[in-house]
């Protein structure tokens, strides 16, 4: 009993043994929670407070930046009056007189004669040859029966036994003799033919009731019984079986009717008893004959349908044309066909040579074959064409014929009987020839006109051509001799050779130097002649086509001539050149003269009226006359220019002036045509009123400007502008360029200078005048800045009008977008600042023992920071490096979306619990650079902002001890 | 000790979970003499033991009549429609201690044959041997006969010979209670090497390992108990007048826990996984009676036959239903998210009495038991079959709510005064809604089993039984229990008991229990654990009684 208490007890011991519970022993642990913290978007415009600091648009993306703006304003200044011209000098020359030719053009053409050849013909006999027959039907002679070749003994014994026995009866066949037996036999598809090679077929057909043979011996006979041969079989014919041998008939004469005679030996039923009855006495055996393969040499017989062929050649007669290929003209194929065989049909005759238009068009005639009377058939072959080898010319042509089948008539054929085929082309000429032809030689003769107002007896060419165009449509090669006797060049007259070669064809003549001697002077024209000759060759002629010859007669110009001179006035245009930078397309002359000065050395009379069309006054141009005398003493006359408007184009600064020349006529002379008028041109110093045009410069001296500016707040130190915008706008009312010389002149306090300047800034192209290194004058620091230069109105290819009365104004502007550069030792310090007071009494939990503080960030500035946080009881540590560092190099790094984590452990979260502690953040900034690490301009961008996100990881202690206390 | 037992006791209270204990008072009512809190064995809750006493009934399926007649003889007889058992006298004496010496030497010489002495006009009988079949009695007499006992005879018995002897008529149960608790993931070992074991979990791995026998998704946590103040049985009645039964369940989500002590990370949406609690607190009033059936169509099948039949008046005092049908938290680098949907439905409120009658309702118990011969005993029961529980009124509140703080509203909630905070709650709440129910019904947890109990010896039985669970709408749906035990009777003053079982709510489960008779006193102790032995265990079971016996 005892024993199971204790069991029991132990059991229930055993079985859950909690221990007492011990606070003290609780798990200790740290909880990790990671928790938002703060989430904020931070922009610069919170920063800035500067007035003259405004948001402007970089066009990029909707953006906008900081823009730094100063504006200063130009007085206007008068542009002044200084539009003049300087004097102009030019001479011309203006000759006696200007007779020329006319160019005019010739055409005439070459043909050749006509190109064919003789005659040709061939004639042809066509044999028949061999002729074939069809296999003959089989024919068989009549039965041969048991009664009637055997031994009538024989034959009676059989009966008797029969007889006696009643119905039939069981014998014994001897062996005998056949009695010897003949039949005739006809054949119905000739009545003879000599066989040149076939066969004969010799069949038994034993229907006898005993074995036939052996030997059986068939000996095949005419009907006069003349043996033509005889078949052995040395074997017995089995009852019911049949056995075939076969005759070579070569070179035999067989009738169609035959005599089979039979005769051998009867083994009879070879010793053994067979039952025969009365019937089997009549049973027989038969003989069929059968012929095949028949060639024969003769025959008379119905000739089934024949097959004869031919071939051959038609030979060209001997000639200097050669055919390779060529088209007929003309021509006639004609085909005569005598047919000397008992046979009709059909003849087709083929010449593969001769074809239409394509290759496969050959020339082929069909014609009938009919019985003893010839056939004559004629083709026109105009428009076939005929090739050949050149080295053999002549024309293959094959003939096929075709006979009827005779049946049911029987003829008698023999193979020398033939066909008679006569060929004949006649009347051959060609088209066109691929080949050589017969040479040929063409003369022509014509005229060339001379075209001019003068009658020229005779004259000098100085200048001019005659150009032959020839194109060569015919082909081949050919030499033309042209020769014309009105061009004479010392004492011969114009012969020269020119080769045509197919297609076209140019040969120029120079002329220069000839003399034209027209047939009259009263029939002012040119003749020539011509004569053509083909050069031997194998070529493609088109012999219905020409070779058209085209005389180009170009403009001739002469040295001297003799006779009649028929002209208008002598009129000379020419211009003077202003030579001026000033282009004028419209100016009003205030004062100034024409002066010109004139010698006559053509030693006639003559009159010359001057026209300057470029001037006008009430709508009329500028016109003036004088009279020469034959002196050579020079004229001088004046032209008043004021009050008269000059107009040119721009791009032509040329005054036209019009000289006319007035000299007798009706008279023959003989003249040297380079004699002249020489005439001098002053214009004097022209001065405007007004000009419209492209202007030459102007000058214009501006003001000067001075202006105390604050570039920078001082805070700003280290950051350098990267792109500052000076410019000025002007206002001007000329029309034309004005062209900007400006300097910029900044200075500080501390003496430092810094200059910029524009040459040759032109405000007309655009008002706005941008003035270079703004960021050098703005990054010393200026205070001051002085501006001062001058404004060339006017200038290269500047249009406009300028009058005196015009002015220039202008506003300047200074944009300094906030674009830095940010040296890498760029450094923001603030002051420090207290974080704590000594009562405050706040401090950080101690169970918490880490906290993760992780910044992501997207920072669209283009500038980073890398931020440092210290912190000191006292404020002198954060100078000489001993303050505790908070916050350890935080990257933010520019333009860029990241992630950085600060750790604040145990030793820097005791950090706020001590008393009287001071904080200074210094920033690092981190401007932009390029990947060699040199710095690029950074913008403060107004859409740009600096998205922060903190989110922690606090490690929290979790002291079960202590919880359980709590608890408790 | 004292200590120990105090905190097994502290520790089922608070972390074990069971199922509500059988009544002691039933099962010593039938020939079993203890309850078995596991429910290892089959017939302790069956009704039909209380047949034991009384006349049988006899239902005569061919005629469709019953009727009380006394027991009749035969061979394996049934002439007179009576069930008939048979025994062997083997010896009669005046000298009871010859005959107490002739049993002992019987019980020696055959192990698991009943012998039973029966006073008889002061002539004391050795009967053995307790069966219905004519022949195997018969046999036995020769047998008997042939081993010495020459003077055996056979006669007939009314009842079986080893229950008439000690089954006692009336039972009065003065206090008992019962505790079911348990966890499917802390057990005491745990507790004693992880909580108490002044481990610094920041070494590496070892929050891992604390951590790591909360697997599952959720923390189940168990807790049925029970007491009964007054109870008794008389015959064939058994009456209990006051009972409590408290019966919960929670599931916590083990992400709570991981959150407690790991921590929140970012964007790892923290899914707490429903969590819910249902509690059931019922006051049962219970009557069971039971009858032998004398059937005659199963004479030659079975020895005996027993049925039972009860009804327990449940008299409901809590009922509440709490869950979170959506619960979630999360932290981005951003925001902090929490969102949630709950219902509670209870018909308990802060201002009323807790110990209250809130509802009533009613549940059949039903079972049959068959010796199909002296050793084998099976039997069917159906405990709190169609029980429900009614309610006049009950509350359903329901709450949505979802809060998302961003960093910029962190920043700001540090300037908050409580106006603005208030604001700003009120403002996270999508929907807060109660309504009343009204009249509504509930579903009592009951059970089924099919139990069988063989004796091998008259000092050593085997039980084992089939236990099914229905559904009910306080306990978690689980797989059938296989439990088997093993009784063992060395003398009636203290019999001990030990079982297993798999399967069922918590997988595996032990118990042990043992029970102390000093004269009309019997104290009943059982003891077990699920989920484990030991301190590995998760759940302990405890149950004790103390009844008068008359």
């Amino acid at each position: 009993m005892k024993y199971r208490w204790l069991s029991v007890l132990a059991c229930a011991a055993a079985a859950c043994s909690l221990e007492p519970r011990d606070n003290d022993r609780l798990p200790i642990w740290t909880t990790t929670f990671e928790i938002p913290l703060i989430q904020t978007e931070i922009y610069l415009d919170s920063f800035i407070r500067d007035s003259l600091i405004s948001e402007y648009p970089t066009g990029e993306n909707g953006d906008s930046i900081f823009v730094f703006i100063k504006t200063l304003d130009l007085k206007p200044v008068a542009v002044g009056d200084r539009l003049q011209i300087n004097s102009i000098e030019d001479s011309f020359v203006q000759y006696a007189a200007q007779v020329t030719v006319d160019s005019s053009t010739t055409t005439f053409n070459v043909v050749y004669d006509t190109v064919g050849m003789d005659d040709i013909g061939e004639s042809i006999n066509i044999r028949v040859g061999l002729i074939s027959l069809d296999n003959v039907e089989s024919e068989q002679t009549d039965t041969f029966p048991f009664s009637e070749i055997m031994p009538s003994a024989l034959v009676a014994a059989i009966e008797s036994a029969i007889a006696l026995s009643g119905d039939s009866a069981r014998v014994v066949v001897d062996t005998v003799s056949l009695v010897t037996r003949q039949d005739t036999l006809a054949f119905n598809s000739f009545n003879s033919v000599t066989v040149s090679s076939g066969f004969l077929d010799i069949t038994i057909i034993n229907e006898l009731f005993i074995p036939l043979g052996a030997p059986v011996i068939v000996d095949v006979k005419t009907i006069s019984g003349n043996s033509l041969f005889t078949l052995t079989w040395d074997a017995e014919i089995p009852v019911g079986d049949s056995s075939t041998k076969s005759q070579d008939l070569d070179n035999i004469t067989l009738p169609g009717e035959l005599l089979v005679e039979v005769s051998g030996i009867s083994n009879g039923s070879g010793g053994d008893t067979v039952s025969v009855k009365t019937g089997d006495l009549s049973s027989s055996f038969r003989i069929r004959l059968e012929a095949r393969d028949l060639q024969v040499v003769q025959a008379d017989a119905i000739v089934p349908e024949q097959t004869i062929t031919d071939a051959g050649i038609i030979e060209l007669a001997p000639s200097e044309t050669l055919v390779e290929e060529a088209v007929l003209l003309s021509g006639d194929l004609n085909i005569a066909l005598t047919n000397n065989l008992p046979l009709t049909g059909i003849a087709r005759i083929t010449i593969p040579d001769l074809f239409y238009q394509t290759r496969d068009a050959v020339f082929q005639q069909d014609i009938d074959l009919l019985t003893g009377m010839p056939t004559i058939t004629v083709s026109d072959l105009t428009g076939w064409s005929m090739t050949m080898d050149l080295a053999e010319q002549q024309l293959d042509y094959n003939t096929i014929i075709l006979t009827d089948d005779t049946d049911p008539e029987y003829v008698i054929v023999e193979q020398s009987d033939s066909v008679q085929l006569d060929l004949t082309i006649t009347n051959i000429s060609f088209s066109q020839i691929t080949g050589q032809i017969e040479p040929q030689t063409t003369i022509d003769s014509g005229i060339i006109d001379i075209k001019s107002d003068s009658k020229i007896q005779t004259a000098l060419i100085s200048e001019g051509y005659m150009t032959l165009d020839i194109n060569n449509r015919i082909g081949g090669v050919a030499d033309l001799q042209l020769a014309i006797p009105g061009l004479l060049r010392a004492g011969t007259f114009l012969d020269t050779v020119l080769l045509i070669e197919p297609g076209f064809n140019s040969h120029p003549i120079n002329l220069s130097g000839y003399n034209v001697v027209p047939v009259s002077l009263a029939d002012q024209r040119l003749t020539y002649n011509t004569v053509t000759v083909t050069r031997i060759g194998n070529y493609t002629y088109d012999l219905l086509d020409s070779i058209e010859v085209v005389a180009n007669l170009s403009e001739l110009t002469f040295e001297s001539l003799v006779g009649y001179i028929s002209q208008d006035d002598n009129v000379e245009e020419g211009v003077i050149e202003l030579g001026q930078e000033t282009k004028v397309e419209s100016a009003l002359i205030n004062s100034g003269e024409m002066r010109l000065t004139i010698q006559n050395f053509i030693g006639l009379e003559a009159d010359i009226i001057f026209e300057l069309a470029d001037l006008t006054r009430g709508g009329s141009s500028l016109i003036d006359s004088f009279h020469l005398s034959s002196s050579q003493e020079p004229v001088v006359a004046r032209i008043d220019l004021a009050g008269y408007t000059l107009s040119l184009p721009l791009d032509d600064q040329r005054i036209h002036y019009t000289s006319t020349m007035r000299i007798p006529s009706g008279e023959l002379l003989s003249l040297t045509l380079e004699d002249s008028i020489v005439i001098d041109v002053l214009i004097d110093t022209l001065l405007f009123t007004s000009v419209t045009g492209i202007i030459d410069t102007v000058e214009v001296v501006l003001d000067t400007v001075e202006q105390t500016i604050s570039a920078l707040p001082d805070e700003m130190s280290g950051f350098n502008y990267t792109r500052v915008e000076i410019y000025i706008d002007f206002d001007s009312e000329i029309t034309i360029p004005v062209f900007l010389d400006l300097t910029l002149d900044a200075s500080n306090i501390a003496g430092d200078r810094a200059r910029s300047s524009v040459s040759n800034g032109n405000i007309l192209d655009s008002s706005r005048v941008i003035i270079p290194k703004g960021a050098e004058l703005f990054n010393i620091r200026l205070n001051r800045l002085l501006a001062y230069g001058i404004a060339r109105a006017g200038g290269t290819n500047a249009y406009g009008t300028v009058t005196s009365d015009q002015t220039i104004s202008g506003i300047m502007t200074i944009r300094a977008p906030l674009e830095f550069e940010i040296s890498p030792d760029a450094l923001i310090s603030t002051e420090p600042e207290l974080l704590k007071q000594a009562d405050s009494g706040a401090t950080v939990p101690g169970e918490i023992e880490e906290v993760v503080v992780f910044i992501r960030y997207e920072n669209q500035f283009e500038f980073g920071s890398v931020l440092s946080v210290f912190m000191s009881q006292d404020t002198l540590s954060f100078d000489d490096g001993t303050a505790h560092i908070l916050v350890d190099s935080l990257m933010l790094a520019p333009d860029h979306s990241g992630q950085d984590s600060l750790l604040l452990n145990d030793e820097r979260l005791d950090l706020f619990n001590q008393d009287s502690m001071y904080i200074q953040a210094r920033i690092h900034l981190l401007g932009r650079v390029d990947e060699h690490g040199r710095p690029l301009p950074t913008r403060f961008l107004s859409t740009d902002s600096l998205c922060i996100n903190l989110h922690g990881r606090l490690q929290y202690l979790m002291d079960g001890a202590a919880l359980g206390r709590k608890v408790k | 000790m004292k200590q120990v037992l105090f905190y097994l006791l502290a520790t089922g209270i608070l972390m074990g979970r069971g199922q509500p204990s059988s009544n002691p008072v039933r099962n010593v009512a039938t020939r079993v003499y203890f309850t078995r809190v596991m429910g290892t064995h089959p017939l302790g809750l069956n009704p039909a033991m209380l047949g034991y006493y009384g006349k049988p009934v006899t239902v005569d399926l061919s005629k469709g009549r019953a009727s009380e007649r006394p027991g009749g003889d035969g061979n394996h007889d049934n002439t007179g429609n009576l069930q008939r058992l048979y025994a062997v006298q083997i010896i009669a004496s005046r000298d009871r201690q010859l005959v107490e010496r002739t049993r002992k030497e019987f019980n020696r010489r055959f192990q698991g044959i009943p012998a039973v002495i029966h006073n008889v006009d002061s002539i004391y009988k050795l009967r053995v041997g307790d069966t219905a079949d004519r022949r195997s009695i018969a046999t036995l007499r020769q047998s008997l006969i042939a081993a010495g006992y020459s003077d055996a005879w056979i006669f007939t018995v009314q009842a079986p010979l080893a229950g008439l002897e000690s089954i006692p008529r009336f039972t009065m149960t003065v206090l008992g209670g019962s505790l079911d608790a348990g966890n499917n993931a802390v057990s005491a070992q745990w507790i004693n090497r992880q909580l108490f074991g002044g481990l610094d979990l920041r070494d590496p791995g070892k929050k891992d390992k604390f951590l790591s026998v909360f697997t599952p998704d959720v923390w189940n946590i168990n807790l049925m108990a029970g007491m009964i103040g007054l109870g008794f049985t008389a015959g064939n009645f058994d009456v209990s007048i006051f009972e409590l039964k408290v019966i919960s369940n929670m599931n916590l989500p083990t992400a709570i826990l991981d959150v407690f002590f790991r921590g929140v990370k970012f964007d790892q949406t923290r899914d707490l996984l429903k969590p819910n609690l249902d509690l059931l607190a019922v006051a049962p009033v219970s009557v069971h009676y039971g009858r032998q059936i004398a059937w005659p169509q199963l004479t030659r099948k079975i020895d005996r036959f027993y049925a039972g039949a009860g009804i327990n008046l449940l008299l409901g005092l809590a009922d509440a239903h709490l869950e979170a049908q959506q619960l979630e938290i999360a932290t981005t680098t951003d925001s902090i998210l929490i969102k949630g949907r709950t219902r509670r439905v209870t018909n308990v409120d802060s201002d009323s009495r807790l110990m209250a009658v809130r509802g009533a309702g009613l549940s059949l118990d039903l079972g049959f038991v068959a010796d199909i011969n002296p050793r084998l005993t099976v039997g069917l029961t159906g405990k709190d079959l169609f029980g429900i529980l009614m309610w006049p009124d009950r509350t359903v509140t329901k709450k949505e709510f979802y809060l998302q703080l961003s960093s910029e509203d962190l920043d700001d909630i540090y300037n908050y005064d409580d106006s603005l905070m208030n604001s700003l709650r009120q403002s996270f709440v999508l929907m807060d809604t109660s309504y009343s129910t009204g009249p509504d019904v509930t579903i009592y947890p009951s059970r089924l089993i099919l139990g069988a109990l063989y004796r091998l010896s008259p000092k050593l039985t085997v039980d084992a039984a089939l236990t099914h669970y229905l559904r009910n709408d306080y306990q978690d749906g689980a797989p059938p229990l296989l439990s088997l035990g093993l009784e063992y009777v060395l003398a009636p003053v203290f019999p001990v008991h030990i079982g297993v079982g798999i399967g069922g709510l918590d997988g595996f489960r032990w118990d042990t229990a043992f029970m102390l008779n000093i004269g009309s006193l019997q104290w009943y102790l059982g003891y077990g654990e699920s989920r484990g032995m030991f301190n590995s265990a998760k759940g302990v079971n405890f149950s004790t009684e103390y009844r008068l016996l008359f």
